[in-house]
């Protein structure tokens, strides 16, 4: 799908196996980390990765996620939920219905304009995902497909090797702070680096439409949970 | 402008290859070792954590190399800025968190 699968290791790590969100995200972002290394492989065969834009994107993106980890202190995790719910659910549905040939709102030859706004939209992508604990591929497979014009299999390309490198990042703040556990890491990054390839086999060979309800399933999903959660806190 | 014709991948997935090959042979021999509880299997699981975070963002060094490799030298310099940008805010991170 071209996701980091944080979306999937942190409910199951902290609901199935009890551990604290404090103790899974660290693991989520280094098993991101070292899936992103055998999922991209499949996508960079097939061309299907934007090597320009994964650099700049990646570059804001990391700024965002260490800025991201030290906002999270002040920002209340409810009015975040609440307004992630909002944004994931009009981004699922605009990637449902947009046509794959209608005109991008900003591409590569807008120069300038197209740097800038790449920057600002990586970087407050890279605050909103570290805020919660996810790689951001939720984020920046529907922004490189609605904002940039890339096809969503270019998307989801860019999108899974982008995603390792702010969650290397992340891995590596977590890790000399002590609060990534090797131990506990080690079959997961095992587990990840085993079904890796057989995901990225499986997602290259994808219809494009097929791919969209599956984004659009996973993204209704997420938005019912973040809104319930939100309101649950508020 | 990059030159497409001349830009390959190949590189970048020979280098994911190989590194996908031995985390899966390294960390197979970690969780063996782990849950036959002998004591060096706590080394080299922080090992393990230390070089795969080293294998995964040494992937820019490939990638700044197919940008040169293709006439592309303001992507190669912006591959390097994000080497860097990953360094410095790991370090202000692990400092400030």
């Amino acid at each position: 799908m071209g996701l980091g699968g944080g979306i999937i290791m942190v409910p199951f790590m902290t609901i199935f196996l009890g551990m604290d969100i404090k103790e899974a995200v660290p693991i989520s972002m280094i098993a991101i980390a070292v899936g992103t290394l055998s999922t991209s492989t499949a996508y960079l065969k097939k061309s299907m990765v934007d090597n320009e834009m994964t650099v700049i994107i990646a570059i804001f993106m990391v700024m965002g996620s260490v800025t991201g980890s030290l906002l999270s202190a002040f920002i209340p995790s409810a009015m975040l939920k609440l307004l992630l719910s909002v944004v994931v659910l009009y981004a699922g549905t605009m990637m449902l219905i947009r046509k794959e040939n209608s005109r991008p709102a900003i591409h590569k030859g807008h120069g300038r304009i197209y740097f800038i706004l790449a920057a600002i939209i990586s970087f407050v992508t890279g605050v909103f995902a570290s805020l919660v604990g996810l790689g951001g591929g939720i984020f920046i497979i529907p922004i490189l497909y609605l904002l940039f014009g890339l096809s969503i299999d270019t998307a989801r390309g860019t999108s899974a090797l982008t995603i390792g490198f702010a969650a290397a990042a992340a891995a590596i703040v977590y890790f000399f702070k002590g609060q990534l556990d090797p131990q506990a890491a080690a079959p997961v990054i095992l587990g990840v680096a085993a079904g890796g390839p057989l995901g990225g086999h499986l997602g290259t060979g994808a219809k494009p439409m097929v791919v969209k309800i599956i984004f659009f399933s996973i993204m209704l999903y997420i938005a019912y949970k973040l809104g319930l959660e939100g309101l649950k806190d508020l | 402008m990059m030159d497409d014709s001349v830009y390959s991948n190949a590189g970048l997935v020979k280098y994911q290859r190989l590194v996908w090959c031995l985390s899966l042979a390294y960390f197979s021999i970690v969780c063996v070792l782990l849950i036959m509880k002998v004591p060096v299997a706590d080394f080299l699981s922080h090992l393990g954590v230390k070089i795969v975070l080293l294998a995964t963002v040494s992937q820019l060094v490939v990638i700044a190399r197919q940008f040169r490799q293709a006439g592309n030298r303001r992507f190669m310099i912006w591959s390097y800025v994000l080497l860097l940008v990953i360094a410095v805010s790991s370090a202000t991170g692990s400092f400030l968190l």
